[in-house]
Formats: structure tokens, sequence, C-alpha cells
């Protein structure tokens, strides 16, 4: 009863007469986005420090989680992609290594975001590389806005 | 020689990995099928997560060692591993014959308690299964003096 029940259940999910590579495209496409992000990232990360590692001056992956004061353990746990690294963690292997494990994409021109004048009007404001916001034609307006 | 089992494409043309499984003579469905079907394996909070690292696996890293651990239990076969997927007690077991050759099997979900293979009967069952396929594509080279992509070019399902 029980192991039928199992059966009709799953035949309920899954079409099982579909092919393994089938079966596994569909349910690949159930995987929720940050699911399959989180993955390709933590295992991009694995392979960065993999080969960090075999390229430097240390000796083995030991040598390594000692230099860094990493139990060997969590350093394993690391390269089998299976840890939610803090950016603390990340930049102590990125110094210990010297290089960049993750990098960050710069503060791109991509935005125009509306700013609200005294008048109500609203005037565009641009967001350069810097991160700056720089506000040209309505700078010292807004600026005596800005400080009231 | 006559195997066992015949040996099912599962993805041929990875990327990085092609990907096959087995399914045993007289059983109807092959073992990675029994493992995509299982109503308790597709309700593990981690199943898609895994799903994800095979797609992973499959197109864009190879089999990397670090991201399997061994398993086989008796023999102590090397390739014998399972896939490592969060700290959870979801399994999945398989062959890892190369960097991109990849045989997956059934698996299941580790009983609560449990640390060893051998306290876990239906899941040590699953291994001891790969052990013996492995043995015999393993002879099946020696007596014919055969490849394992000659084995997969004979024995597979097309």
């Amino acid at each position: 009863m029980k192991g039928s029940q199992l059966k009709k259940s799953s035949e309920d999910i899954l079409d099982v007469n579909k092919t393994e590579a089938e079966l596994f495209k569909e349910l690949l496409a159930k995987v929720p986005d940050d699911v399959s992000r989180l993955v390709d990232k933590q295992m991009a990360i694995s392979v960065a420090v993999s080969d960090a590692i075999e390229k430097s001056n240390f000796k083995n992956r030991k040598a390594f989680a000692e230099a860094i004061g990493m139990k060997e353990s969590m350093l394993s746990r690391i390269l089998a992609g299976n840890v939610n690294l803090t950016l603390k963690t990340i930049t102590k292997m990125e110094s210990a290594l010297n290089t960049n494990i993750i990098s960050v994409k710069s503060f791109k021109l991509d935005s125009e975001h509306q700013v609200k004048s005294q008048s109500g009007l609203g005037k565009k404001v641009s967001i350069y590389n810097s991160g700056e916001a720089a506000i040209p034609s309505i700078a010292s307006e807004d600026k005596a806005n800005y400080s009231k | 020689m006559k195997l066992s089992f015949e040996i099912v494409p599962v993805f041929e043309k990875g990327f990085r990995t092609r990907i096959y499984t087995f399914r045993l003579n007289g059983e109807v469905y092959s073992e990675f099928k029994k493992f995509e079907i299982n109503p308790k394996v597709i309700s593990h909070p981690e199943f898609f997560t895994l799903i994800s690292r095979i797609d992973q696996i499959r197109n864009k890293y190879g089999c990397r060692m670090d991201w399997f651990k061994d398993e086989s239990e008796f023999y102590k076969i090397d390739a014998i591993k399972r896939i490592l997927c969060g700290r959870g007690d979801l399994r999945l077991y398989c062959i890892r014959w190369s960097d991109s050759l990849l045989f997956l099997g059934d698996g299941g979900i580790k009983m609560p308690g449990t640390n060893r293979l051998q306290e876990n009967p239906p899941l040590l069952a699953i291994v001891k299964k790969l052990e013996s396929i492995y043995k015999e594509l393993m002879d099946c080279m020696q007596d014919e003096g055969i490849t394992i992509e000659e084995i997969i070019r004979r024995y597979s399902r097309r």
C-alpha cells in the first residue's frame, strides 16, 4: 500500500515514461533562480580557491589553512562548494593567496534617478562610477535644498 | 561478455562531463531514474541544490574531486563516491570514472542519527550495487581488452 502510494505520488510529480535526461531537464527548470545562482557562485569560488592554492607557494592545502588560521575541514568544505562564505573569509583567503577570488562589477552609469526639489519638479540625477551623485545643472539649487 | 546491466546515457554531450547511469537486467527503471522519481528525494530541501550541482558539473566545471566523497564500503573502490551537497542527509551515489565521465547511481535520504553507511541498509544496498557494477566493468575491460569508451559503445542503450 505504502509503495503504491509512493509510486502514484511520484508519477503525479514527474512522468516516469520520460528519459532520464528529460526528467533531469524538467527538474532543472524547477530549480529556483537564487538556488542556481548560489550553487554556481559556490562552485566557482571553490575552483578559484583550489586553483589559486595550487599556483601559490603554499606547500599544500593544509599549510594554506594553517596560514589563515582555518581548520582543514573548513577548507575542505569551502573547496567542496558547501559553505556560505562571508566576505571576511573570502578576503582573508584573497590576501593570503595574493589574488582576487571574487570581483564586483564597478558601479556604472546605469540609472537616472529622479530627485525632487522643493518646487516638486522632478530633476534627473546621474549616478557615476565613483558612486557619487553628480547633479550638473541643479547642483547649487538642490544643494541649498538638501542643507535645509 | 554479458553484463548484468545496460548503460543508459543521461547526457552524452555535456560540455565538461558525460553522464550515464545503469539499468539492471530485469528492472524497469535505471538507477538514476529511481532517484529522479523518488518523492521523498524530490521533496528534500536540498534536492534542487543537488540538481543544480550536477548541471554545473556537466556543463561548467567537470568532475572535480573536491565535490565528491568516498563511499565505497567493502572493496574500497576509489571511484565509488557520492556527490557532496550541503551538510544535509541527501545522498546520491555515483561512479566518478574521470574528470569528464560520470555514472550516476541511485540515492536516498540518510536515516536521522546515523553516520555510517552500514547503519542505513537501503543506502548500503545502493553502494554495494555500484561496487558490483564497477567490478563488472573492470572485469569486462580486462577480459575483452577494451576501454570504458568501447564498453559504453557496446553496452549502452541507444
